[in-house]
């Protein structure tokens, strides 16, 4: 354990170690200003909906916001889930890459498999018919487990 | 795959964070590199080969000896 601990924490750190700490503080700025955009459109989205949807509940059918607004929350939406990561995966190294590009396998496959095994369960009255929402969640929730996994692993 | 990155490293009395600056990496990637846990790319080998003043297969052994 005390490996994974840098040597110097002393004022000098050797030029490896600096450009490791420099490494972990852009990866925590990144984190933040993704978490900061989140919750910005996030915030935006519940401010100015007129109507009783919700996005963060599936019940984006009654959302209503002003058309160049919703443009704008798009162009961010945009900004924040493809522009961000694809930009992200120049910035990691090839393990998290790696990590990053399992997590996104994990994700598509259960789209891949949920799609089916949820409308042959509401063919059969087992289940409600498949919805956007749950199969951006399960895609979602994928990722994030395949991550913790392979990360958990390595 | 096996390897003498720990040993190289100790060597030099380096940290894993000191390597992984060096070899522009975060430190994890070298821990996962030094247990085995991920095989590292021909171009990184060959920058932890400079690094090191070494050949690829000085630091790196595949198991396989009769090639």
């Amino acid at each position: 354990m005390m490996e994974t601990i840098m040597h110097s924490e002393g004022q000098n750190p050797s030029p490896g170690e600096a450009r490791t700490r420099r490494r972990i503080r852009k990866q925590w700025i990144y984190l933040g200003l993704a978490a900061l955009l989140g919750g910005l459109l996030g915030g935006v989205i519940a401010g100015s909906d007129s109507g009783g949807g919700s996005l963060f509940l599936g019940d984006y059918a009654d959302l209503r916001i002003d058309p160049v607004l919703a443009l704008v929350l798009a162009g961010g939406f945009l900004f924040a889930f493809v522009l961000l990561p694809l930009w992200g995966f120049t910035q990691i190294d090839e393990l998290q890459r790696e990590q990053n590009l399992l997590a996104f396998t994990g994700g598509c496959l259960a789209v891949l498999g949920c799609f089916p095994i949820w409308a042959m369960l509401h063919a059969g009255g087992h289940a409600g018919p498949p919805d956007a929402f749950g199969l951006y969640l399960v895609a979602f929730g994928a990722m994030a487990a395949s991550f913790l996994f392979v990360k958990l692993r390595s | 795959m096996k390897n003498r990155l720990k040993v190289l490293r100790a060597e030099r009395d380096w940290s894993q964070a000191e390597l992984a600056g060096r070899l522009d990496v975060s430190r994890q990637a070298v821990n996962a590199i030094e247990t085995g846990k991920h095989d590292p790319s021909l171009p990184l080998a060959f920058r932890i080969a400079r690094l090191f003043e070494s050949r690829i297969e000085d630091i790196f052994d595949d198991g396989d000896h009769h090639a």
